[in-house]
């Protein structure tokens, strides 16, 4: 779980510079707090199968939309804005597979809707991202089969 | 040549940067429509005769790429069509399935829209004039 999560921090790094032109860095604690939170969750089944949960901020949500779209996102439709990080997250997920030269089989992404809050505890098996100052957290958690 | 393309991707936000990426690229487009797996996209074919490339996603639900793969080249209507496949993982299983179902290429995502033209334009053997290469994001040469 540890190595996964080791190896997703620099995979998530890569995918935003190349699809949102965003940069996250590593935070120096947990972030979270009140707010609105996007949560999608993808499946990888296979030796070990485990749930991705990835939390995007409003703020980073709508840049990402924004940025990947090439359009002003007052324009974009909140279903499309869902759709945008469905496949952030089915290209970082997919992409850790591939650099890990794991044969696992990754899942459709879903998205999970939103949350007010997002607990400021930390945890062995998350990661905690700053992209532009909001917190990016992503959580991995064993299926049992 | 025209170029008439079908898209298919689940994700609207994959279907709207191909899409963007093509018509941005210099290729001669034609019609490009889309679909969000394969059994939608079957169904698109029926109606577009004259569609001469296919990109698919391999991850799809529904129906997947290679099962697409698989219907696509059971049909003499569609056989002779070029496929393009997209993924996001390397897996040798799921590409080299698909590889072996007689996709003619692969994409990975994320893709250089300079890639994505290339890989279009040596998929349909017509050369490539780089000088009309846009970004689709800046628009820039």
């Amino acid at each position: 779980m540890q190595a996964t999560l080791q190896t997703l921090t620099p995979v998530i790094i890569d995918i935003f510079g190349d699809m949102f032109f965003l940069f996250p860095e590593e935070s120096q604690g947990p972030g979270g707090g009140r707010g609105v939170w996007h949560r999608v969750a993808v499946d990888i089944s296979g030796r070990s199968p485990c749930r991705l949960t990835f939390f995007f901020a409003e703020a980073t949500a709508l840049t990402m939309a924004e940025n990947y779209l090439g359009l002003d996102v007052e324009t974009i439709k909140r279903p499309l804005i869902s759709d945008v990080l469905k496949e952030a997250v089915n290209v970082m997920a997919g992409n850790l597979l591939n650099r890990q030269n794991d044969d696992s089989i990754l899942g459709i992404p879903a998205y999970l809707g939103t949350m007010e809050q997002l607990d400021g505890s930390g945890s062995e098996d998350q990661i905690d991202l700053l992209v532009d100052g909001e917190p990016l957290r992503v959580t991995l958690s064993p299926i049992k089969v | 040549m025209s170029i008439h393309i079908l898209i298919v991707d689940d994700s609207k936000a994959a279907l709207f940067m191909f899409e963007k990426i093509i018509q941005l690229s210099g290729i001669d487009t034609g019609t490009i429509r889309k679909a969000e797996n394969g059994l939608e996209a079957l169904a698109v074919l029926e109606t577009f005769p004259e569609c001469n490339l296919i990109l698919t996603d391999l991850n799809m639900p529904e129906m997947n790429g290679v099962q697409l793969l698989e219907q696509l080249k059971a049909k003499p209507l569609t056989r002779d069509i070029p496929v393009i496949v997209i993924t996001t993982e390397g897996r040798d299983g799921f590409l080299s399935q698909a590889m072996e179902r007689g996709a003619s290429a692969s994409l990975r995502k994320p893709s250089r829209p300079e890639l994505v033209k290339s890989v279009i334009l040596k998929t349909l053997g017509v050369e490539e004039d780089a000088s009309h290469i846009t970004d689709p994001y800046t628009g820039d040469y």
